[in-house]
Protein backbone atom coordinates (compact mmCIF):
# COMPACT_ATOMS: atom_id res chain seq x y z
CA UNK A 1 0.00 0.00 0.00
CA UNK A 2 1.34 3.51 -1.33
CA UNK A 3 1.12 6.33 1.55
CA UNK A 4 -1.73 8.59 1.16
CA UNK A 5 -1.74 11.11 -1.77
CA UNK A 6 -1.48 14.55 -0.69
CA UNK A 7 0.62 16.99 -2.76
CA UNK A 8 -0.43 17.43 -6.44
CA UNK A 9 1.06 19.67 -9.07
CA UNK A 10 -1.70 20.48 -11.22
CA UNK A 11 -1.42 22.33 -15.18
CA UNK A 12 -3.75 23.21 -17.33
CA UNK A 13 -3.98 26.21 -19.41
CA UNK A 14 -7.71 26.87 -20.24
CA UNK A 15 -9.01 29.34 -17.23
CA UNK A 16 -12.57 27.56 -17.19
CA UNK A 17 -10.99 23.88 -17.21
CA UNK A 18 -8.70 25.18 -14.12
CA UNK A 19 -11.85 26.62 -11.76
CA UNK A 20 -13.31 23.35 -12.45
CA UNK A 21 -10.10 21.00 -11.50
CA UNK A 22 -9.29 23.04 -8.35
CA UNK A 23 -12.62 22.71 -6.86
CA UNK A 24 -12.79 19.08 -7.98
CA UNK A 25 -9.46 18.39 -5.94
CA UNK A 26 -9.43 20.51 -3.41
CA UNK A 27 -12.96 21.54 -2.34
CA UNK A 28 -14.46 18.15 -3.40
CA UNK A 29 -11.37 16.07 -3.17
CA UNK A 30 -9.05 17.64 -0.23
CA UNK A 31 -5.83 17.60 -2.02
CA UNK A 32 -2.99 20.05 -1.69
CA UNK A 33 -2.63 21.57 -4.97
CA UNK A 34 -0.72 23.99 -6.59
CA UNK A 35 -1.80 25.22 -10.12
CA UNK A 36 0.08 26.27 -13.47
CA UNK A 37 -0.76 27.63 -16.66
CA UNK A 38 1.81 26.01 -18.63
CA UNK A 39 4.31 23.11 -18.82
CA UNK A 40 6.75 25.52 -18.62
CA UNK A 41 5.57 27.13 -15.04
CA UNK A 42 4.90 23.09 -13.61
CA UNK A 43 8.75 22.40 -14.32
CA UNK A 44 10.20 25.17 -12.75
CA UNK A 45 7.28 25.29 -9.65
CA UNK A 46 8.04 21.05 -8.91
CA UNK A 47 11.36 21.33 -7.40
CA UNK A 48 9.91 23.57 -4.74
CA UNK A 49 6.32 22.39 -4.27
CA UNK A 50 7.77 18.82 -3.81
CA UNK A 51 4.41 17.23 -5.46
CA UNK A 52 3.20 13.61 -5.16
CA UNK A 53 1.58 13.55 -8.52
CA UNK A 54 2.07 16.11 -11.60
CA UNK A 55 -1.28 15.73 -13.12
CA UNK A 56 -1.01 17.08 -16.82
CA UNK A 57 -3.29 18.08 -19.34
CA UNK A 58 -1.04 17.54 -22.47
CA UNK A 59 -1.84 20.42 -25.04
CA UNK A 60 -0.72 23.61 -23.60
CA UNK A 61 1.11 26.35 -25.13
CA UNK A 62 5.08 26.83 -24.65
CA UNK A 63 5.16 23.44 -23.35
CA UNK A 64 2.84 20.73 -23.51
CA UNK A 65 2.11 17.91 -20.85
CA UNK A 66 4.30 14.96 -21.47
CA UNK A 67 7.03 17.09 -22.43
CA UNK A 68 7.15 18.99 -18.77
CA UNK A 69 6.83 15.50 -17.31
CA UNK A 70 10.10 14.70 -19.09
CA UNK A 71 12.08 17.28 -18.06
CA UNK A 72 10.66 16.94 -14.09
CA UNK A 73 11.53 13.12 -14.50
CA UNK A 74 15.23 14.55 -15.04
CA UNK A 75 15.07 16.59 -11.89
CA UNK A 76 16.95 15.19 -8.62
CA UNK A 77 14.80 13.07 -6.56
CA UNK A 78 11.64 13.20 -9.15
CA UNK A 79 12.71 10.70 -10.52
CA UNK A 80 9.96 8.08 -10.78
CA UNK A 81 7.08 10.90 -9.99
CA UNK A 82 4.25 9.57 -11.34
CA UNK A 83 2.27 11.76 -13.88
CA UNK A 84 -1.48 11.29 -14.60
CA UNK A 85 -2.45 12.98 -17.90
CA UNK A 86 -5.92 14.73 -19.09
CA UNK A 87 -6.58 15.12 -22.48
CA UNK A 88 -9.51 15.49 -25.10
CA UNK A 89 -7.43 13.39 -27.17
CA UNK A 90 -8.75 9.94 -26.04
CA UNK A 91 -8.45 7.77 -29.29
CA UNK A 92 -6.65 4.85 -28.26
CA UNK A 93 -3.55 5.36 -30.23
CA UNK A 94 -2.99 8.76 -27.71
CA UNK A 95 -3.69 6.79 -24.68
CA UNK A 96 -1.29 3.61 -25.52
CA UNK A 97 1.24 6.41 -26.60
CA UNK A 98 0.59 8.52 -22.99
CA UNK A 99 0.88 4.98 -21.27
CA UNK A 100 4.25 3.89 -22.95
CA UNK A 101 5.76 7.66 -21.77
CA UNK A 102 5.44 6.40 -18.18
CA UNK A 103 1.79 7.47 -17.17
CA UNK A 104 -0.53 5.52 -14.33
CA UNK A 105 -3.22 6.61 -16.28
CA UNK A 106 -5.23 8.92 -18.80
CA UNK A 107 -8.30 10.60 -17.28
CA UNK A 108 -10.39 11.97 -20.64
CA UNK A 109 -11.71 15.47 -21.20
CA UNK A 110 -15.21 15.94 -19.76
CA UNK A 111 -14.30 14.86 -16.77
CA UNK A 112 -17.21 14.29 -13.77
CA UNK A 113 -15.89 16.93 -11.27
CA UNK A 114 -17.37 14.98 -8.21
CA UNK A 115 -15.21 11.97 -9.34
CA UNK A 116 -12.49 13.66 -10.78
CA UNK A 117 -10.68 13.17 -6.68
CA UNK A 118 -11.50 9.76 -6.59
CA UNK A 119 -10.02 8.73 -10.01
CA UNK A 120 -7.28 10.33 -9.09
CA UNK A 121 -6.69 8.50 -5.83
CA UNK A 122 -7.58 5.13 -7.57
CA UNK A 123 -4.89 5.68 -10.23
CA UNK A 124 -2.73 6.42 -7.45
CA UNK A 125 -3.80 3.38 -5.08
CA UNK A 126 -3.64 0.80 -8.00
CA UNK A 127 0.77 1.92 -8.56
CA UNK B 1 -0.85 19.41 -65.70
CA UNK B 2 -0.17 16.26 -67.45
CA UNK B 3 -2.07 13.22 -66.33
CA UNK B 4 -0.21 10.65 -65.04
CA UNK B 5 -0.82 7.40 -67.16
CA UNK B 6 -2.06 4.07 -65.91
CA UNK B 7 0.15 0.94 -65.89
CA UNK B 8 -1.49 -2.14 -66.91
CA UNK B 9 -0.01 -5.86 -66.52
CA UNK B 10 -0.84 -8.39 -69.64
CA UNK B 11 0.25 -11.76 -68.20
CA UNK B 12 0.07 -14.55 -71.12
CA UNK B 13 1.95 -17.16 -72.17
CA UNK B 14 2.06 -16.49 -75.73
CA UNK B 15 4.24 -13.86 -77.18
CA UNK B 16 1.24 -13.26 -79.86
CA UNK B 17 -1.32 -12.74 -77.51
CA UNK B 18 0.77 -10.31 -75.59
CA UNK B 19 1.38 -8.64 -78.97
CA UNK B 20 -2.23 -8.09 -80.01
CA UNK B 21 -3.07 -6.78 -76.36
CA UNK B 22 0.05 -4.73 -76.44
CA UNK B 23 -0.62 -2.75 -79.90
CA UNK B 24 -4.17 -2.67 -78.93
CA UNK B 25 -3.17 -0.54 -75.16
CA UNK B 26 0.51 1.32 -76.19
CA UNK B 27 -1.50 4.32 -77.47
CA UNK B 28 -3.19 5.43 -74.37
CA UNK B 29 -1.83 3.39 -71.69
CA UNK B 30 1.92 1.99 -70.28
CA UNK B 31 1.67 -1.60 -70.33
CA UNK B 32 3.96 -4.33 -68.47
CA UNK B 33 4.28 -8.22 -69.15
CA UNK B 34 4.60 -11.21 -67.53
CA UNK B 35 4.74 -14.16 -69.46
CA UNK B 36 3.82 -16.92 -66.66
CA UNK B 37 2.20 -16.47 -63.04
CA UNK B 38 4.90 -16.47 -60.97
CA UNK B 39 6.56 -13.56 -62.62
CA UNK B 40 3.39 -12.04 -62.67
CA UNK B 41 3.34 -11.97 -58.56
CA UNK B 42 6.64 -10.84 -58.71
CA UNK B 43 6.47 -7.92 -61.17
CA UNK B 44 3.37 -6.76 -58.83
CA UNK B 45 5.14 -6.88 -55.97
CA UNK B 46 8.39 -5.67 -56.87
CA UNK B 47 7.89 -1.80 -57.54
CA UNK B 48 4.98 -0.03 -59.11
CA UNK B 49 1.64 -1.50 -58.79
CA UNK B 50 -0.23 -1.94 -62.36
CA UNK B 51 -3.88 0.01 -62.22
CA UNK B 52 -5.08 -3.32 -63.70
CA UNK B 53 -4.45 -6.61 -64.58
CA UNK B 54 -5.20 -8.79 -67.69
CA UNK B 55 -4.96 -12.23 -67.11
CA UNK B 56 -4.64 -15.76 -69.01
CA UNK B 57 -6.35 -18.54 -67.38
CA UNK B 58 -4.19 -21.16 -69.31
CA UNK B 59 -0.84 -20.84 -68.04
CA UNK B 60 1.69 -23.68 -67.37
CA UNK B 61 2.68 -24.38 -63.50
CA UNK B 62 0.56 -21.85 -62.07
CA UNK B 63 -2.35 -21.12 -63.87
CA UNK B 64 -4.50 -17.56 -64.17
CA UNK B 65 -7.43 -18.95 -61.12
CA UNK B 66 -4.27 -19.54 -58.94
CA UNK B 67 -2.88 -16.11 -59.67
CA UNK B 68 -6.41 -13.96 -58.89
CA UNK B 69 -6.46 -15.84 -55.95
CA UNK B 70 -2.73 -14.87 -54.38
CA UNK B 71 -3.39 -11.43 -55.71
CA UNK B 72 -7.21 -11.29 -53.84
CA UNK B 73 -5.48 -12.66 -50.57
CA UNK B 74 -2.67 -9.88 -50.36
CA UNK B 75 -3.46 -6.55 -48.88
CA UNK B 76 -1.30 -4.71 -51.22
CA UNK B 77 -2.68 -5.80 -54.46
CA UNK B 78 -6.30 -6.78 -53.36
CA UNK B 79 -7.59 -3.72 -55.06
CA UNK B 80 -6.34 -4.17 -58.55
CA UNK B 81 -9.06 -4.48 -60.97
CA UNK B 82 -8.10 -7.91 -62.31
CA UNK B 83 -9.74 -9.21 -65.69
CA UNK B 84 -9.31 -12.66 -67.30
CA UNK B 85 -8.69 -12.75 -71.03
CA UNK B 86 -9.43 -16.41 -72.11
CA UNK B 87 -10.61 -18.63 -74.98
CA UNK B 88 -12.45 -20.51 -72.62
CA UNK B 89 -15.99 -19.38 -72.98
CA UNK B 90 -17.42 -21.86 -70.68
CA UNK B 91 -20.18 -20.21 -68.12
CA UNK B 92 -18.37 -22.58 -65.35
CA UNK B 93 -15.21 -21.24 -66.21
CA UNK B 94 -16.53 -17.39 -66.68
CA UNK B 95 -18.23 -17.91 -63.18
CA UNK B 96 -14.85 -19.14 -61.50
CA UNK B 97 -13.00 -16.26 -62.67
CA UNK B 98 -15.82 -13.97 -60.99
CA UNK B 99 -16.52 -15.76 -57.68
CA UNK B 100 -12.28 -15.42 -57.65
CA UNK B 101 -12.89 -11.83 -57.30
CA UNK B 102 -12.31 -11.20 -60.74
CA UNK B 103 -14.21 -7.59 -62.19
CA UNK B 104 -14.78 -9.12 -66.05
CA UNK B 105 -14.05 -11.74 -68.07
CA UNK B 106 -13.31 -11.24 -71.80
CA UNK B 107 -13.16 -14.49 -74.48
CA UNK B 108 -10.31 -14.74 -76.78
CA UNK B 109 -10.66 -13.87 -79.93
CA UNK B 110 -11.11 -10.40 -78.11
CA UNK B 111 -12.94 -7.15 -79.89
CA UNK B 112 -10.45 -4.25 -79.44
CA UNK B 113 -13.17 -1.76 -79.12
CA UNK B 114 -14.98 -3.79 -76.23
CA UNK B 115 -11.86 -4.48 -74.70
CA UNK B 116 -10.83 -0.95 -74.94
CA UNK B 117 -14.30 0.49 -73.45
CA UNK B 118 -14.10 -2.64 -70.49
CA UNK B 119 -10.44 -1.58 -69.30
CA UNK B 120 -11.52 2.21 -69.61
CA UNK B 121 -14.48 1.47 -67.39
CA UNK B 122 -13.11 -0.11 -64.99
CA UNK B 123 -10.05 2.03 -64.43
CA UNK B 124 -12.76 5.08 -63.54
CA UNK B 125 -14.52 2.31 -61.26
CA UNK B 126 -11.03 1.77 -59.57
CA UNK B 127 -10.09 5.49 -59.57
CA UNK B 128 -13.78 6.83 -57.76
CA UNK B 129 -13.21 3.68 -55.05
CA UNK B 130 -9.84 5.12 -54.51
CA UNK B 131 -10.84 8.36 -54.50
CA UNK B 132 -14.39 7.68 -52.06
CA UNK B 133 -11.29 5.88 -49.57
CA UNK B 134 -9.38 9.19 -49.89
CA UNK B 135 -12.28 11.22 -49.08
CA UNK B 136 -13.38 8.80 -46.13
CA UNK B 137 -10.06 9.08 -44.62
CA UNK B 138 -9.87 12.86 -44.56
CA UNK B 139 -13.40 12.70 -43.18
CA UNK B 140 -12.72 10.52 -40.31
CA UNK B 141 -9.52 12.95 -39.50
CA UNK B 142 -12.02 15.75 -39.52
CA UNK B 143 -14.34 14.13 -37.24
CA UNK B 144 -11.54 13.03 -34.79
CA UNK B 145 -10.52 16.61 -34.67
CA UNK B 146 -13.93 18.00 -34.01
CA UNK B 147 -14.58 15.47 -31.68
CA UNK B 148 -11.87 17.23 -29.41
CA UNK B 149 -12.62 20.54 -30.51
CA UNK B 150 -15.66 20.02 -28.55
CA UNK B 151 -14.66 18.31 -25.58
CA UNK B 152 -12.60 20.54 -24.40
CA UNK B 153 -15.58 23.45 -24.06
CA UNK B 154 -17.78 20.21 -22.60
CA UNK B 155 -15.43 20.04 -20.06
CA UNK B 156 -16.30 23.26 -18.61
CA UNK B 157 -20.18 23.10 -19.35
CA UNK B 158 -20.51 19.90 -17.51
CA UNK B 159 -18.41 20.45 -14.86
CA UNK B 160 -19.19 23.68 -14.16
CA UNK B 161 -22.84 23.05 -14.24
CA UNK B 162 -22.20 19.84 -12.06
CA UNK B 163 -20.37 21.46 -9.56
CA UNK B 164 -23.39 24.26 -8.73
CA UNK B 165 -25.66 21.55 -8.81
CA UNK B 166 -23.58 19.44 -6.73
CA UNK B 167 -21.68 22.05 -3.78
CA UNK B 168 -22.45 24.94 -2.15
CA UNK B 169 -20.66 28.00 -3.96
CA UNK B 170 -20.84 31.52 -3.41
CA UNK B 171 -22.92 33.47 -5.41
CA UNK B 172 -20.01 35.30 -6.85
CA UNK B 173 -18.74 32.14 -8.06
CA UNK B 174 -22.13 30.54 -9.59
CA UNK B 175 -22.59 33.99 -11.66
CA UNK B 176 -18.65 33.26 -13.15
CA UNK B 177 -20.09 30.23 -13.99
CA UNK B 178 -22.92 31.41 -15.50
CA UNK B 179 -21.10 33.49 -17.45
CA UNK B 180 -18.39 31.21 -18.43
CA UNK B 181 -21.60 28.62 -19.65
CA UNK B 182 -23.11 30.77 -21.37
CA UNK B 183 -19.28 32.34 -23.30
CA UNK B 184 -18.59 28.48 -23.65
CA UNK B 185 -21.80 27.72 -25.24
CA UNK B 186 -21.70 30.62 -27.77
CA UNK B 187 -18.53 29.27 -29.17
CA UNK B 188 -19.63 25.81 -29.32
CA UNK B 189 -22.36 27.14 -31.65
CA UNK B 190 -19.76 28.69 -33.72
CA UNK B 191 -17.92 25.35 -34.36
CA UNK B 192 -20.57 23.76 -35.07
CA UNK B 193 -22.04 26.39 -37.58
CA UNK B 194 -18.55 26.29 -39.44
CA UNK B 195 -18.46 22.68 -39.21
CA UNK B 196 -21.58 22.87 -41.07
CA UNK B 197 -20.79 25.36 -43.48
CA UNK B 198 -17.80 23.41 -44.05
CA UNK B 199 -19.78 20.05 -44.59
CA UNK B 200 -22.12 22.35 -47.37
CA UNK B 201 -18.93 23.51 -48.97
CA UNK B 202 -17.06 20.09 -49.07
CA UNK B 203 -20.17 18.46 -50.58
CA UNK B 204 -20.58 20.70 -53.64
CA UNK B 205 -23.55 21.92 -53.06
CA UNK B 206 -22.24 25.17 -52.19
CA UNK B 207 -24.75 27.65 -54.36
CA UNK B 208 -23.93 31.60 -54.21
CA UNK B 209 -26.85 33.39 -54.16
CA UNK B 210 -25.48 36.38 -56.59
CA UNK B 211 -27.12 39.53 -56.41
CA UNK B 212 -26.09 43.52 -57.33
CA UNK B 213 -24.17 44.84 -54.07
CA UNK B 214 -21.45 47.07 -53.46
CA UNK B 215 -18.38 45.72 -51.95
CA UNK B 216 -17.59 49.24 -49.69
CA UNK B 217 -21.01 49.31 -48.42
CA UNK B 218 -20.94 45.90 -46.99
CA UNK B 219 -17.61 46.17 -45.64
CA UNK B 220 -18.66 49.62 -43.84
CA UNK B 221 -21.33 47.81 -42.40
CA UNK B 222 -19.73 45.19 -41.08
CA UNK B 223 -16.62 47.01 -40.08
CA UNK B 224 -19.48 49.20 -37.62
CA UNK B 225 -20.32 45.58 -36.32
CA UNK B 226 -16.91 44.68 -35.46
CA UNK B 227 -15.71 47.92 -34.14
CA UNK B 228 -17.65 47.25 -30.60
CA UNK B 229 -15.31 43.80 -30.40
CA UNK B 230 -12.21 46.23 -31.12
CA UNK B 231 -13.53 49.12 -28.79
CA UNK B 232 -13.52 46.45 -25.75
CA UNK B 233 -10.09 44.88 -26.97
CA UNK B 234 -8.60 48.76 -27.09
CA UNK B 235 -7.72 47.74 -31.07
CA UNK B 236 -8.48 50.78 -33.12
CA UNK B 237 -10.35 49.81 -36.29
CA UNK B 238 -9.82 52.47 -38.94
CA UNK B 239 -12.26 52.19 -42.45
CA UNK B 240 -10.59 53.41 -45.49
CA UNK B 241 -12.95 52.70 -48.15
CA UNK B 242 -12.82 53.85 -51.64
CA UNK B 243 -16.03 54.43 -54.09
CA UNK B 244 -16.26 51.38 -55.52
CA UNK B 245 -18.74 50.36 -58.74
CA UNK B 246 -21.24 48.23 -58.08
CA UNK B 247 -20.72 44.51 -58.88
CA UNK B 248 -22.21 41.04 -58.32
CA UNK B 249 -21.64 38.73 -55.09
CA UNK B 250 -23.61 36.35 -52.23
CA UNK B 251 -23.96 39.35 -49.48
CA UNK B 252 -24.18 36.92 -47.03
CA UNK B 253 -21.27 35.16 -47.95
CA UNK B 254 -19.64 37.86 -48.46
CA UNK B 255 -20.17 39.57 -44.83
CA UNK B 256 -18.65 36.08 -43.82
CA UNK B 257 -15.58 36.69 -45.28
CA UNK B 258 -15.24 40.79 -44.09
CA UNK B 259 -16.16 39.45 -40.31
CA UNK B 260 -13.37 36.66 -40.28
CA UNK B 261 -11.24 38.70 -41.49
CA UNK B 262 -11.56 41.77 -39.30
CA UNK B 263 -12.55 39.59 -36.09
CA UNK B 264 -9.34 37.25 -36.83
CA UNK B 265 -6.93 40.72 -37.18
CA UNK B 266 -8.46 41.84 -33.62
CA UNK B 267 -7.97 38.58 -32.21
CA UNK B 268 -4.42 39.07 -32.74
CA UNK B 269 -3.74 42.14 -31.96
CA UNK B 270 -2.31 43.94 -29.25
CA UNK B 271 -4.05 46.81 -27.43
CA UNK B 272 -3.29 50.60 -28.54
CA UNK B 273 -2.98 48.67 -31.90
CA UNK B 274 -4.57 49.32 -35.63
CA UNK B 275 -6.32 47.40 -37.66
CA UNK B 276 -6.76 49.24 -40.95
CA UNK B 277 -10.01 47.89 -43.50
CA UNK B 278 -9.57 49.28 -47.03
CA UNK B 279 -11.35 49.24 -50.40
CA UNK B 280 -10.16 50.16 -53.86
CA UNK B 281 -10.26 49.51 -57.52
CA UNK B 282 -7.59 48.05 -59.72
CA UNK B 283 -8.23 47.02 -63.52
CA UNK B 284 -10.77 44.63 -63.58
CA UNK B 285 -10.74 43.81 -59.98
CA UNK B 286 -11.97 45.12 -56.44
CA UNK B 287 -9.85 44.65 -53.59
CA UNK B 288 -10.83 44.48 -49.95
CA UNK B 289 -7.44 44.43 -47.70
CA UNK B 290 -7.14 44.07 -43.86
CA UNK B 291 -4.52 44.91 -42.13
CA UNK B 292 -3.53 44.52 -38.51
CA UNK B 293 -0.43 45.34 -36.04
CA UNK B 294 -0.46 41.99 -34.84
CA UNK B 295 2.27 38.84 -34.21
CA UNK B 296 2.89 37.88 -38.20
CA UNK B 297 2.67 35.13 -39.60
CA UNK B 298 5.92 33.15 -39.98
CA UNK B 299 6.90 32.38 -43.95
CA UNK B 300 6.65 28.58 -43.60
CA UNK B 301 3.33 28.84 -42.73
CA UNK B 302 1.48 30.50 -44.60
CA UNK B 303 0.82 27.64 -46.89
CA UNK B 304 -1.11 25.76 -44.39
CA UNK B 305 -3.34 28.98 -43.22
CA UNK B 306 -6.14 28.08 -45.48
CA UNK B 307 -6.30 24.93 -44.46
CA UNK B 308 -9.19 22.91 -42.39
CA UNK B 309 -7.77 23.17 -38.41
CA UNK B 310 -4.60 24.71 -39.41
CA UNK B 311 -3.95 26.55 -36.88
CA UNK B 312 -0.73 28.30 -36.80
CA UNK B 313 1.83 28.93 -33.93
CA UNK B 314 0.43 32.44 -33.46
CA UNK B 315 -2.09 32.16 -30.58
CA UNK B 316 -4.61 35.07 -30.14
CA UNK B 317 -3.88 37.99 -27.76
CA UNK B 318 -6.91 37.75 -24.80
CA UNK B 319 -6.92 34.56 -24.47
CA UNK B 320 -10.15 34.32 -27.94
CA UNK B 321 -10.98 30.82 -29.06
CA UNK B 322 -10.05 29.72 -32.55
CA UNK B 323 -11.87 26.85 -34.42
CA UNK B 324 -9.22 27.04 -37.56
CA UNK B 325 -11.38 26.48 -40.05
CA UNK B 326 -12.57 30.17 -40.27
CA UNK B 327 -9.93 31.26 -42.86
CA UNK B 328 -10.41 27.53 -45.03
CA UNK B 329 -14.10 28.81 -45.34
CA UNK B 330 -13.06 32.03 -46.41
CA UNK B 331 -11.44 31.12 -49.18
CA UNK B 332 -13.79 28.78 -50.52
CA UNK B 333 -16.33 31.37 -50.66
CA UNK B 334 -13.62 33.62 -52.40
CA UNK B 335 -12.88 30.46 -54.65
CA UNK B 336 -16.30 30.45 -55.39
CA UNK B 337 -16.98 33.64 -56.32
CA UNK B 338 -13.50 32.92 -58.79
CA UNK B 339 -11.62 35.50 -56.45
CA UNK B 340 -8.30 35.58 -54.77
CA UNK B 341 -7.25 35.59 -51.27
CA UNK B 342 -3.22 35.95 -50.34
CA UNK B 343 -1.16 37.63 -47.08
CA UNK B 344 1.59 39.35 -47.05
CA UNK B 345 2.78 39.02 -43.26
CA UNK B 346 5.95 39.66 -41.43
CA UNK B 347 6.89 38.40 -38.06
CA UNK B 348 6.85 41.27 -35.16
CA UNK B 349 5.04 43.65 -37.86
CA UNK B 350 1.66 42.28 -38.73
CA UNK B 351 -0.10 40.58 -41.84
CA UNK B 352 -2.31 42.01 -44.46
CA UNK B 353 -4.88 39.55 -46.19
CA UNK B 354 -6.12 40.69 -49.64
CA UNK B 355 -9.42 39.69 -51.28
CA UNK B 356 -9.50 40.60 -54.91
CA UNK B 357 -12.73 39.97 -57.08
CA UNK B 358 -14.01 40.37 -60.54
CA UNK B 359 -16.15 43.65 -60.90
CA UNK B 360 -18.65 42.52 -63.25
Amino acid sequence: MNRPLDRILYAEDEPDIQEVAVLALETVGEFNLKLCNTGKEAVAAAPEYKPDLLLFDVMMPEMDGPTAFQEIRTLPGMESIPVIFMTAKVQPEEIAKYKELGALDVIPKPFDPMNLAQAVRDCWNKQ
Amino acid sequence: MVEKRETILIVDDERFNINVLKDLLDHDYDTMVARNGAQALKRVNSGTLPDLILLDIMMPEMDGYEVCKKLKEDENTRDIPVVFVTAMSDVDDEMKGFSLGAVDYLTKPISPPITLARIKTHLALKNSLEKQKELNQIKNKFLGIAAHDLRNPLTSLQGMSQLMLKIPLPEEKKTKFIESINKTSNQMLKLVNDLLDVSVIESGRFDLRLNVNNLSTVAAERAELISEIAENKGVKLVSNLSDLPDSQFDEDRICQVVDNLLTNAVKFSETGTTVTLTTREIDDKLELGVTDQGQGIPADEIDSLFGAFKKTSVKPTAGEKSTGLGLSIVKKIIEAHKGTIEVISEVGKGSTFLVKLNKQ
